[in-house]
């Protein structure tokens, strides 16, 4: 494999993992009783 | 719309199919999924062993109150650690009262327990501010007993006072997070009445987390590391670990106590006037559907009065409803199951912080009478001689 | 809000897994009208679904007729409907109420059994599409002839609850184009805008904690501490809102769909008219092509101009909730757009270095033209920060921490 897809690979596998790790982070925060701000919802 | 704009959106779009395309999409498949798993694998990892050092309580900079929710897993994992199969394990559960607020670590109605009953018991405190006697700590007993430890579960319980199904609100979500992972008694008296719609979500939101352990992570890093959640009780310092956020309970010194007294010796007055059901069975009944038996059987309940200080200042006829109303919920209590005490008679002014808190003092008057009982129910048990 | 429960979480995966593993266009349109309908029945709230399928059914038939007037009338029933739901409370307690009293409240009782205690779910976005889908009938656009095609237009759940206001046209292209051809790019491009607008939220949250802990005792707070207040407001507001924004755009992008862009780096703008073409863009572009240039926009010389945009302003505030402060702040960005559209000292401030200096040798002039532009930044900023204190408080309030920010 070329270096350049190699560093091509690598980049998008953290920023894959950078995603996971803040969908992980939704499911805990969304369990916590935080009221939230609303903006507009209506 | 026209068709131009159409086709040159699509090759815009379009997947310009080349190997690098594919490397990209797979390697960034590949590392979101590898870690959202590895998050859920170190939460599993994180709350199989006990993530608290030195613990004496849910202390509020430690607890629900600022966003720190212990899972199921975490609870047992301590209590494993702090009890002992072989010794009967008190665990006190309740509101504040139980939970010390007055009482600085170390001088905790738990603590004077723990050296009262001496070395042949083990005590984890487990009560929360504005908790229950159906709450956490309740439910970690019913963990224990399935476990097969031996526990008296202590708790106080206000007079003319009732218990909710599944502990105060902001507890709730230990109940249905150690639900969905099947450690809690079989109840159906308490299962039939889980139908409310609101529930759905924390039945979702505990049944996501039995499989991703999203909140043992979160917690253990919010321990260990890093909080990221703001907090109005930590307001400068939300941010740090809760680890090193010490238990911040104090003995009020004497300016800061009975500070609102002219209000609560209204609210004595006002629950005294509260239209009651004659023979208050409600309590009877509450504690049936919220407890399993066993807890019941094993639950010394500790009917708390109010101050004196204030009883005294009420009316005569408002002393005298109180004091029925005290008696009839010992009465009630003890029909049910648990074992129960007119915990704080006899209590004098400075055994309060304010009309329902015990100072230090009253903490090491109330724990040689919870003791009694704990052994007592131990005895009835069958666990000591 | 509605995108922060496990309830929505576990719709998405399963729907998201079901709309990419389904190769179909026809069966993909069909599967997110399903999804659509789900999440606005399962989030519609006391106010059900009727009124929007109503106003939905009326929208489509009226546009296929393209009859001009007809369009005209259903746009008053639109609009009346918005009023009714969303405005009723306001318009007798802060406007007949103001007078009448006694009518206000009988008035309000007589509705107390038709009026649902919340509108129904996204009526403001619901009314804005269809005003502009029939504006654009009734200036000769092309109706949706598929009712499949409108049904998505109407209830695509992404932007249901706070937008992008979608445009018809942009959208049907790109819905087709996603129902077809969902490629690695859109999915890969939509997570990671949703994964931004989730830590924006999340964000946001930890400034609207902060600030509600703090603003009880703004008075007695230090001068830098209400300063510090105000700045919050305005990253809270933003992170908020754009953070919900990024989060309905990648959604939409996972499904290979674009949506209109709401943010662009708003608080870099060096003017007031700069700010509204970066701040709610779906929004202010609608507000600008529907009310603003329907009323003659700036053909009508400085006055009618300022008239124009004041009252298109003060819809715009008003349609951020029913009271008077969102109607004062939209008003108060009004007079900023007309100082900013009339005055020259502002317009030399947003948009070039004054002549005056062009004799200058280049550096001078460019250092010049950088102080000029960071004094401009500062001055709009300094608008629109005020402003959100108009926005979230009442209007004595807001005028009574204005003050405070100046005195210590």
């Amino acid at each position: 494999m070329k270096a350049a897809t190699l560093g091509l690979c690598v980049k998008w596998a953290l920023i894959g993992a950078l995603v996971g790790v803040v969908a992980n982070y939704y499911l805990y925060r969304v369990w916590l009783p935080i009221a939230p701000f609303v903006y507009q919802a209506f | 719309m026209t068709r131009k704009a159409d086709r040159s959106q699509d090759r815009q779009a379009a997947p310009h199919e080349s190997g690098r395309n594919s490397a990209r999409f797979a390697s960034f498949v590949v590392g979101a999924v590898l870690a959202f798993a590895i998050c859920a694998a170190v939460g599993w990892k994180a709350s199989s062993s006990n993530i608290f050092r030195d613990f004496g309580r849910f202390h509020t900079r430690l607890s629900p109150e600022s966003f720190f929710q212990p899972t199921a897993r975490e609870v047992m994992a301590l209590a494993r650690e702090l009890l002992d199969k072989n010794k009967v394990n008190v665990v006190i559960g309740g509101s504040s009262v139980f939970y010390g607020v007055g009482q600085p670590e170390g001088q905790t109605i738990a603590d004077n327990l723990r050296r009262d009953l001496g070395e042949n018991y083990r005590v984890i405190n487990l009560a929360m501010r504005g908790g229950d006697v159906s709450g956490i700590a309740e439910q970690t007993v019913e963990m224990l007993l399935r476990e097969q430890y031996r526990v008296v579960y202590v708790s106080d319980i206000a007079v003319g006072g009732t218990v909710t199904l599944l502990g105060s609100t902001p507890y709730q979500y230990y109940f249905w997070d150690a639900r969905a992972r099947n450690m809690l008694i079989d109840w159906p008296a308490r299962d039939q009445r889980l139908t409310l719609p609101w529930y759905a979500e924390q039945r979702m939101s505990a049944m996501l987390n039995k499989y991703l352990y999203f909140m043992d992570l979160w917690n253990t890093i919010g321990y260990d590391y890093v909080f990221t959640v703001y907090s109005t009780l930590i307001p400068g310092h939300f941010w740090q670990a809760r680890k090193d956020l010490p238990d911040n309970e104090i003995d009020p010194p004497e300016q800061f106590r009975y500070r609102n007294g002219e209000l609560e010796l209204q609210l004595i007055k006002r629950i005294s006037e509260m239209p009651t059901e004659p023979e208050w069975t409600l309590v009877g009944t509450a504690l049936e559907t919220a407890l399993p038996d066993v807890v019941r059987k094993s639950a010394v309940l500790a009917v708390c009065e109010n101050s004196p200080w204030l009883l005294e200042q009420a009316a005569p006829e408002t002393q005298a409803i109180r004091k029925a109303m005290r008696e009839r919920m010992v009465k009630r209590v003890m029909e049910v199951g648990p074992s129960s005490l007119l915990a704080c008679e006899g209590f004098e002014k400075d055994d309060y912080i304010d009309r329902v808190h015990l100072s230090v003092s009253g903490a090491a008057k109330i724990a040689p009478r919870l003791a009694d009982r704990v052994r007592a129910t131990s005895r009835n048990n069958g666990w000591v001689q | 809000m509605i995108f922060f429960s496990h309830q929505f979480a576990v719709f998405t995966g399963l729907f998201f897994i079901a709309y990419w593993a389904v190769p179909i266009p026809l069966a993909r349109r069909l599967l997110l009208l399903l999804a659509s309908v789900t999440f606005q029945v399962h989030f519609s709230g006391p106010a059900g679904v009727l009124p929007i399928i109503v106003l939905a059914v009326g929208t489509y038939f009226v546009a296929l007729s393209r009859n001009r007037l007809l369009c005209a009338l259903w746009i008053t029933v639109c609009a009346l409907a918005l009023i009714f739901y969303k405005y009723t409370h306001f318009l007798f307690q802060g406007i007949i109420g103001v007078a009448f009293p006694d009518l206000a409240k009988s008035g309000e009782e007589a509705l107390a059994g038709i009026l649902p205690t919340l509108p129904p779910l996204g009526v403001s976005f619901f009314v804005f599409e269809f005003v502009h889908y029939l504006m654009e009938i009734r200036r000769g656009h092309r109706p949706i002839r598929s009712p499949l095609t409108f049904a998505l237009f109407t209830s695509f759940w992404p932007s249901l609850v706070a937008g992008p206001i979608k445009r018809y046209r942009q959208f049907s292209v790109s819905l087709s184009h996603g129902a077809r051809n969902v490629s690695s790019d859109d999915v890969i491009a939509g997570m990671v805008r949703l994964a931004i607008g989730i830590c924006k939220k999340f964000l946001g949250d930890v400034l609207t904690s902060w600030i509600q802990s703090q603003q009880a005792s703004f008075d007695v707070l230090p001068l830098s501490v209400r300063w510090g207040i105000v700045v919050a407001i305005a990253f809270r507001i933003l992170l908020d809102f754009s953070g919900y924004s990024d989060m309905a755009i990648g959604f939409a992008r996972m499904m290979g769909i674009r949506l209109p862009e709401n943010f662009n780096w708003p608080y870099i703008a060096h003017s007031i008219t700069d700010f509204w073409r970066r701040w709610h863009i779906s929004l202010s572009t609608w507000i600008r092509d529907y009310i603003y240039i329907p009323l003659g926009g700036s053909r009508h010389g400085l006055m009618r101009k300022s008239l124009n945009g004041f009252i298109a302003m003060a819809l715009c505030g008003l349609w951020h909730g029913a009271a008077w402060n969102f109607a004062l702040w939209g008003v108060y960005h009004g007079v900023g757009l007309a100082i900013a559209g009339a005055l020259p000292l502002p317009r030399l401030l947003s948009e070039k270095p004054p002549l005056v200096f062009s004799s200058f040798r280049p550096a001078a002039l460019a250092a010049t033209w950088l102080a000029w532009r960071g004094f401009s930044w500062a001055a709009t900023m300094l608008f629109v920060m005020i402003g959100w204190l108009l926005f979230f408080y009442p209007v004595d309030q807001a005028f009574h921490m204005t003050l405070r920010l100046f005195s210590h």
